[in-house]
């Protein structure tokens, strides 16, 4: 093979290597955008110059090779520079803008064009150029004009590259560092085609330049095809190590052959072609190595961390610890964490962490959000660039929905986190400080990560769960307990008022039956005064009897299991069961049905009686709020007892006129531990967790609620009748 | 004279109730358990127990079984402060004539057993 073969090879790689990412981009899904009509445009003139040009410099016959030279290869050319620009335009959004700088250049083009196939002023001719090549073609005394053109072309696209990388921030910066360079390249490799014509032969910069081509040609393929010039810097210093090794392994041989020593030549290269690879492989390792130091380092911290993860049982603190781990580490603006409630349905914020931004995180995201939906069901880390790549192509709601919320976070990496193939958590993940980009090596990295966090996440929600089963079966038994005093309790007690109402009836009794007796006046009066004193301890100690006969019913073990139950009964001793609390004169009870009429539902009594009792206590204390915050005139506490049979369904209302509930507490009103009621009477703020739970859990019914701050509060209940 | 038992292991209570239906020209006799109620309805026959179920060493319902063994006629009501299914479905198989619960008013009690003595 003689060096120039070299020459012929590179154009026709050239040719066939482009020729199929030309063929990939257009046969991409995806609208056909301008970036990549004028890539392939671009591709289209390249092949046709350098497929025209290897076959003009073989061909024997003068005239044919003067045909294809001038009519077939240059009509690509003309038009190389003009494409080139027109796509770098377009990659930078200013394809509109520079309409006219455009529409001005492909005139431009055209007049070559013209010149090229009407005159002889591009192409003079051919002549023998042995033994280098067969034909070579002669500039015409346009060509020198045409050529300065190309290299202001490429100059001025290089230029307005530069312009954009200095405003350009983070990652579009590197991208823009790297698009120069491998044009630079590129063109380094195949501006000194020119030379050709001028008969100048730089030794090593012509026949292996071209070389360089397919592989910026690669590069922007890659780019347009992938979305993501992620890892651009591995991948051009990649290609670059290997063409520079191939180069030397190939070239050193060749050149040692051209000399004549062909025997030295052929060991030499085929030590080194023995131990390229390895050379390759070596370099390669200290070259990713080195560039990707600092990224390794944080790695290793990374996979540390998240092994920690896992002993960490406040689903709270875990939260916090993988978003400052993350930050810290990797050295992010900020990252999030955004966790799944599974009682409210809907996507909380964790945790997040500022380094560097102050980025306002949302509280929650809905279960019916788009970004939810994708990651569910795609099940891969979203990348914003990317998907800002893809928004142009394919203007699709959900990408856009998601490109949206990038945004609104800043993140430029977004991690899934899943247990079960079930979405429950998602990190966000802000641009990192040194403005590098992130690689598919951390990619990798926070998948690891991902799926520690999920284990530890599970770890953490099964610890939180138990305690707080452990905390509902230490109330229970801790009521159990109550219970068993409270029945001792009051069996006391009851004697006590019971010896004491005898004792009040019968000094009662003594003073009745000496009634008759001659008195003073003053006697008589002391007489009346202490028959009142008595009939107030005896009416003292049925009102007595009373709590704690309702005190009693409460604790007791209600009867399993469930039977037909007469709702007003249990009205009435959820009522007496309040009159610990209330008094009578505090609220009108108005129960607004007719008891007659009411047919029993199917429950368990002891049970729906604390769901009355609560929903009356709740109600009192709403009122009694509202009385005592607002004093407003003539307001009186009102609570109203609805009751209507609609098919096979009860349903109560529990209305009162309290001060009802804000409605950013509305949603939260059902879940264990919160509660409204101020600090001085806090309740457990179990109360209507357990209603919830009675009713919609061991009665199959639904309990439904509504409210308006300051006029009032609707429980509604549904129960099935009994059949 | 009519025989009334008064059966509770509260001394105030007993005490109380005696002095009250003395005062009607009712014999009253007390006990503080259930022993000792056994043993003077043998004896003395009352017309009318008043017996507290809950106590110390027997409870009511007990004094009540060991009284049906043997004797099926006097008559028993029953006295107390905590309501519970079982027992008072239990006495009521025993045969008592009542079941009132504590705290009782004086008037009340007097009422239930007039017309009980009245009969």
């Amino acid at each position: 093979m003689k060096l120039y073969d070299h020459y012929i090879g590179s154009l026709l790689l050239t040719a066939a290597i482009t020729s199929i990412l030309a063929i990939l981009v257009y046969f991409q899904k995806g609208q056909k955008t301008v970036v990549k009509i004028t890539f392939i445009s671009y591709c289209v003139s390249l092949v046709v110059w350098s497929s025209g040009q290897a076959w003009a410099l073989q061909e024997t016959n003068p005239l044919l090779s003067l045909f294809i030279v001038r009519y077939y290869c240059h009509s690509g050319v003309v038009f190389i520079p003009i494409l080139f620009i027109h796509f770098l335009f377009s990659l930078m959004e200013e394809d509109v803008k520079r309409f006219k700088t455009i529409v001005c250049l492909y005139l431009v083009g055209i007049v070559f064009f013209i010149f090229n196939i009407f005159t002889d002023y591009l192409v003079k001719g051919v002549e023998l150029y042995p033994p280098v090549f067969q034909y070579v073609y002669l500039p015409g005394k346009l060509h020198p004009v045409f050529v300065l053109f190309f290299i202001f072309i490429v100059v001025y696209g290089n230029i307005f590259l530069f312009k954009n990388f200095k405003n350009a921030r983070g990652v579009k910066r590197d991208q823009l560092k790297y698009l120069m360079l491998a044009i630079f390249l590129s063109y380094l490799g195949g501006t000194p085609n020119f030379l050709l014509g001028y008969r100048i032969q730089v030794a090593i910069l012509m026949p292996f330049g071209t070389y360089l081509l397919p592989v910026f040609v690669g590069i922007i393929t890659y780019t347009i095809v992938k979305y993501r010039l992620l890892d651009i810097r591995v991948a051009i210093t990649n290609v670059g190590i290997f063409f520079l090794l191939y180069t030397l392994v190939l070239g050193v041989p060749f050149y040692i052959f051209a000399t004549g020593l062909r025997f030295i030549a052929l060991c030499v290269m085929s030590v080194l072609a023995t131990a390229g690879p390895f050379i390759y492989f070596y370099i390669q390792k200290r070259a990713e190595d080195s560039l990707l130091k600092e990224q390794r380092a944080y790695q290793a911290t990374l996979r540390q961390a998240s092994g920690g993860m896992g002993r960490i049982k406040d689903l709270q603190k875990l939260l916090h610890m993988i978003v400052y781990v993350v930050t810290r580490t990797v050295r992010l603006e900020h990252a999030v964490i955004y966790i799944y409630d599974d009682v409210k349905k809907i996507y909380k914020l964790g945790a997040f962490k500022h380094r560097k931004s102050s980025v306002i995180f949302r509280q929650d995201i809905a279960e019916s959000h788009l970004i939810i939906d994708y990651l569910s069901k795609n099940h891969v880390s979203i990348i914003a660039e990317e998907i800002k790549q893809k928004v142009k192509d394919y203007q699709d709601g959900q990408l856009l929905a998601i490109e949206a919320f990038t945004r609104e976070i800043d993140a430029s990496l977004i991690v899934p986190i899943y247990i079960d193939n079930r979405l429950v958590s998602f990190v966000g993940l802000g641009k990192k400080e040194s403005g590098k980009l992130y690689t598919d090596d951390d990619l990798s990295v926070f998948s690891i990560l991902s799926n520690q966090a999920a284990l530890a996440i599970e770890n953490a929600n099964f610890y939180e769960d138990m305690k707080l089963t452990q905390e509902q079966l230490f109330q229970a038994e801790k009521m159990a307990t109550i219970g068993i005093m409270a029945d001792g309790l009051s069996h006391q007690i009851n004697n006590r008022f019971h010896a004491m109402g005898f004792i009040a009836g019968d000094a009662l009794d003594t003073i009745h039956m000496n009634k008759n007796l001659e008195m003073s006046d003053k006697l008589k009066e002391i007489m009346a005064a202490l028959d009142k004193a008595l009939l107030r301890i005896q009416e003292n100690v049925t009102q007595g009897g009373e709590v704690v006969q309702g005190l009693l019913k409460y604790t007791r073990k209600g009867e399993e299991g469930f039977s037909p139950v007469d709702v007003d009964a249990v009205v009435s001793s959820a009522y007496e069961m309040a009159q610990f609390k209330i008094k009578s004169y505090q609220m009108d009870l108005i129960r607004d049905y007719d008891k007659n009429l009411l047919p029993k539902v199917k429950g368990n009594s002891s049970q729906l009686q604390e769901v009355f009792f609560n929903l009356i206590d709740n109600a009192y204390d709403a009122m009694m709020q509202r009385k005592n915050d607002f004093k407003e005139h003539e307001y009186h506490p009102k609570l109203i007892i609805h009751a209507s049979v609609h098919g096979k369904i009860m349903e109560m209302i529990f209305e009162d006129n309290g001060t009802g509930v804000k409605e950013e507490d509305v949603q939260k009103l059902f879940t264990p531990f919160f509660t409204t009621k101020l600090s001085s009477k806090k309740g457990t703020g179990l109360g209507l967790y357990v209603i919830r739970k009675i009713i919609e859990d061991n009665h199959k019914g639904k309990v439904e609620f509504s409210s308006k701050y300051m006029e009032g509060t609707q429980m509604k209940i549904r129960l099935p009748i009994a059949m | 004279m009519a025989k009334l038992l008064i059966v509770d292991d509260e001394t105030d209570i007993r005490e109380f109730a005696k002095s009250f239906f003395k005062k009607r020209g009712i014999d009253v006799t007390t006990a503080s358990g259930g022993k000792v109620a056994l043993e003077i309805i043998s004896t003395e026959n009352p017309d009318l127990v008043l017996l507290d179920v809950r106590m110390e060493e027997m409870t009511g319902v007990d004094v009540l079984r060991h009284l049906r063994k043997t004797n099926q006629t006097t008559r028993v009501i029953m006295v107390s402060g905590v309501e519970d299914p079982e027992t008072i479905n239990e006495a009521k198989a025993l045969g008592v004539l009542g079941y009132v619960h504590k705290p009782l008013v004086l008037e009340e009690l007097e009422k239930i057993v007039l017309s009980e003595l009245n009969k």
